[in-house]
Parts: C-alpha cells; structure tokens; sequence
C-alpha cells in the first residue's frame, strides 16, 4: 500500500500551505476585520497563484477534491478584488448628465408613443361623444354620474383628502404608473402600447365629457397645473417601453443577451430619470391643482412653465463629452 | 452510468463560465427554479413580518380612529418601497443578495461574476411585474426552467444572473489506496471519500456495494472480509483529512 498518488500527494502539500493561507484572509476580510495593505497585496499575490494552481489542478486533475477546493477560494478571491464599485454621487452625477441626451436618442419611439397617446386621445374624444356607454367604459360609473349631475369629480378631491395624503398617492400611482408602461415593453411593447391606449382614452373621453356639459373650465382648473407635464412623462415611460421593445427587436449583429442588455439599461434610465418628475408633480396635484382659490391662469402658467423647463432640458442640454 | 463517467452529478446543473485569468475561466453553479422560489418565499416571510410588526406597533401606539395623515403618507410610502425597491436596495448593498438569498445560499451577479451595480439590481426587480404575469410568476418560471441559461426577463434585460453562492470548499482527503491501482481509480476512490458524506443513505449503501463489489474483484483481499459495504471501503482506505 502506498500514499494516493505521488504526484497528486506531491502537489497537494505543495500548495495547499498557499490556499489557507488565502482562506484564512478571505476569512478576516468576510468577518469585516480591518486589514493593512501589506495583507490586500498577499491576497491579490495568492489570489493569483491559487488562479494558477487551479488551471494546473484542472488540467491534471479535473476530478478531484483540490480541484474544487480551489474553485471555491478562487471564487471567493475574485470577489473579494473587485474592484470598489464607482460612487452613487458621480453615477447619478454622470447618469443626470447624460439624460437628455439619452432621451433625444430614443426620439423614434418617443415619437410613436406620442403618436398612439395622441390618436388614443381623439378616438376616445370621438367615441365618447357619440354615446354614454362608451364614456361608462373609459371613466367609470361614479365619475360619469357626477358629470350628469354638473360636478366634476375632481371637485371634493381637495376637501375629502389632506393635501400631503394627496400628493403622496398621486406620486406613488403615478409612478407605478411609468414603472408598469416601461417594464411592459418587455412584452413585445404589448404592455406599453395598451398604457399609451387608455391613458390617451381616458384624457380624451374627459375633455368630451367636460365639453358636453360646460365644465370645461373647470376641468382646466384642476389638470392645468400638473396635466402638461405629467401626461409627457407618462408618454416618456411608454416611449421608453417601446424602445426597449426596439432594443429586442433589432438586429445588429450582436447576441439578443447583449441587445436586451444595452436596451434595458438604456431605456431604464430614461423612465429612472422621471421618478423625481412625478414626485414633483404629485406635490403639485396635491396641494395645487385641487385649490380652487387659485386662478386657472396662473396653474396653466406654472404647468407651462414646468413643461417649458423640461422640454429647454430635454433639448437644449448638450451631450456629455466622452473621452 | 459507468463509475469513471466523466459526468459530475455535483456540478451537472447549468454553469455560468466567467473569465477568472488568462485562460482560467471559473464556473458558478446556476440556481434552479426551486432554490429562487424558497429565496422568494423567505424574503416574502420576512416582508410580512416586518409590516406586520409595523402595523402592530402603530396600531397599539395609535387608536384607529385617530390615525393621521402621516401615518397614511407614511404608509403610502411604505407599499411603494416595497413593490418597487425592497429586492433592488437590498441586492445593491448586499453585494447581489436579499435576505432570502443569503439564507439559501443563492446570490445575483453579472456575466464577470461580480455584483450587480444599483441600476441593474433595481431594473432586474422592477421587471419583477412582468415575470409575474399572469400569476405567481408564471412568465419567470417558465424562463427559468426552460431556458439554458436559466434566467428571467429582468435577469436578461439587466444583464444579471442568479448562481449558486460559494461552493462548499471540500478538504483534500487523504488515504492508503493500493499500491497498483491506477491515476483514475485512485481520483475514484477520492471521489467517494469526497461525496460519501452527502450523498442520502439510500444512494449511499447503493453506491458503496458498486464500490465494494469493483474493490474485490480488482483487488481480492483489500477490503475487509465482515461489514457492511461501507464501512468496508472505510476500514481499507483509512481516510484522514489533511
């Protein structure tokens, strides 16, 4: 009877004195023990024999317990050296900056999206008009019924619920809201298409309705302040739904993992960047808009004017320079 | 299936190949359908227990009839954390992980084996709304147990993956083999050492009979003549850990 294997023996007490001695730092570093640089620069030092010990381990003994010993510190190493991660002020920094430009690029489908919102609005402006019913489909018994009645349901939304309430659930709807239209571009743009097509069915059903019963003006009492921008960031997140439909779609000659990736992270930072948009709006439509006091004209100059602001960013603000 | 099979039933799952070195490429083991579920069912657990907790808390802190809006906006804002961010946060600044998957040893990473960044944990979670359609995550579990690469609509469109976490760092047995026996039956006697302890006693006493069986036919008199097949194979190879 003889040890197992000299040469696999051999290499085992060779090396193995290297490989805890690489686990007993992963050890300290896991345990959030506070090592000098002498210590980081044995582990990148070990890191990389054990890289070494492993390719060799693999080639003359792929099955063996050495082998996965060493797969799992190697695993465990590469972890612990990567490299710290960029920090959150310079990303938002740099994702900030590159916004515009970001959705300037995608323009094709912000223009489709705009599109569908805007024909969605007409149709349900043209269908409502011609009968009750389908209004009943697109606003809702309850709303309908107020408007027979010569009220706007927007009209006790003030009284009914504090102004912080308010604002808090609009902004978290609306949110969800562009959340929902952009991550539904993952179906084939199904999802995005079907939020640009009842939101552009509702708003135009409201306008008919408002029209037909002479509350027009208090309709534009209550959406001027928010409606402008909010309904453009609502295109936005579609339009940023279908362009990660396009992503998917397209093929230009790289993997789909690729594609999808690219498309994912793009067109997320598109709907990310108008997160803060809607809480804006939501402390608008909160406390605002369903003020009465104030007159329509200075809500639809104040709706311009955050609409005006957000186009000027939109478009006037340049590329960020890569180097 | 023949003993030597070059098939490893320990890393038979679906491996992700990361680039480790110069022609090193490490393989992490993909999490299944089961492991993810338990992991979400486990963060679940803990979501409810700690809004539970919360509710508790607040309700006997502050009769019902007197809640405010504060407590309603705090509430609000509660429900859109945790639809949203709770799984994204965590995995950003747990380095991949949600408490779930840290309980059942699964982790997120991206195609260098590394974390995902804030953006990629959160867009993967978010996306959560798709692959639980139509319900109970339907479209995601179809997708992960079909595909090859095992992976979700938000893990493809993040660029992430769900691996298993670190491998069990198995100790290099050490035992007396008999003189003659060969490079690849020596490995499978290490093998046996290496696995014995976790395969189920079923395939246990299964296997060791194989083994006992090829060991006294190869080597007639190695093996002790009494016992069961694996204390046998124990008793001849006289293992001990270096």
């Amino acid at each position: 009877m003889t040890p197992l294997r000299p040469s696999y023996d051999r290499f085992c007490s060779a090396a193995s004195p290297r490989w805890e001695a690489l686990e007993g730092l992963l050890d300290s570093l896991d345990n959030g023990e506070v090592v000098g640089f002498s210590a980081l620069e044995e582990v990148v030092e070990l890191h990389h024999v054990a890289l070494t010990d492993l390719a060799e381990a693999r080639a003359r003994f792929p099955r063996s317990a050495a082998t996965r010993r060493l797969r799992a510190v190697v695993i465990r190493s590469q972890r612990a050296l990567r490299p710290p991660p960029e920090s959150w002020v310079h990303r938002l920094r740099d994702a900030l900056r590159g916004w515009p430009a970001l959705v300037r690029e995608e323009s094709g489908p912000l223009w489709v999206a705009t599109a569908v919102f805007l024909g969605a609005g007409a149709l349900g402006a043209v269908l409502s008009a011609s009968s009750d019913a389908t209004a009943l489909f697109f606003v809702g018994e309850e709303a309908l019924t107020a408007v027979h009645d010569g009220h706007l349901w927007t009209d006790s939304v003030g009284e009914q619920i504090p102004a912080p309430l308010l604002a808090a659930s609009i902004a978290a709807n609306n949110a969800g809201v562009g959340l929902i239209a952009w991550a539904s571009g993952a179906l084939l743009g199904l999802g995005s298409l079907y939020v640009l097509l009842t939101n552009g069915l509702m708003v135009g059903c409201f306008f008919t309705l408002a029209v037909q019963h002479d509350l027009l003006d208090r309709l534009l009492a209550f959406i001027s302040a928010h409606g402008p921008l909010e309904l453009t960031l609502i295109v936005l997140c579609g339009a940023a739904g279908l362009a990660l439909t396009r992503g998917l779609l397209t093929d230009d000659g790289r993997p789909l993992d690729a594609r999808a990736a690219d498309a994912g992270r793009r067109s997320f930072l598109i709907v990310a960047g108008t997160m803060p948009g809607f809480v804006l709006l939501g402390i608008v439509e909160g406390f605002i808009s369903p003020d009465m006091g104030v007159p329509t004209l200075h809500k639809a100059l104040l709706g311009f004017a955050l609409w005006g602001v957000f186009l000027l960013t939109v478009l006037a603000t340049p590329a960020p320079r890569t180097t | 299936m023949s003993l030597l099979s070059p098939h490893d039933p320990l890393t038979a799952a679906p491996q992700l190949e990361i680039q480790a070195g110069v022609d090193v490429l490490l393989s992490l083991e993909r999490a299944t359908v089961g492991s993810r579920a338990a992991a979400y069912i486990a963060d679940l657990i803990v979501l409810i227990l700690v809004w539970l907790i919360v509710v508790l808390v607040v309700g006997l802190a502050v009769p019902f009839t007197e809640v405010g809006s504060t407590l309603l906006i705090g509430a609000i804002v509660g429900w859109f954390v945790t639809q949203w961010l709770y799984f994204g946060v965590q995995e950003a600044v747990m380095s991949g992980q949600t408490f779930g998957k840290r309980l059942i040893g699964i982790r997120v990473v991206d195609a260098t084996g590394q974390p995902p960044g804030i953006g990629a944990a959160l867009l993967r979670n978010i996306l959560r709304t798709i692959d639980s359609l139509p319900y109970s995550y339907g479209v995601g579990t179809i997708l992960v147990g079909s595909t090859e690469d095992g992976r979700r609509f938000g893990d493809i469109l993040a660029g992430t993956h769900v691996v298993h976490d670190v491998p069990e760092a198995y100790m290099v047995p050490r035992f007396t083999a008999p003189a003659d026996s060969s490079e690849s039956e020596r490995l499978l006697l290490e093998q046996w050492l290496v696995r014995a302890t976790v395969l189920d006693p079923d395939a246990r006493t299964r296997l060791a009979k194989r083994i006992a069986f090829w060991l006294d036919a190869r080597w007639p008199g190695f093996l002790p003549s009494t016992g069961t097949a694996d204390k046998r194979i124990s008793q001849a190879l006289q293992p001990h850990r270096q």
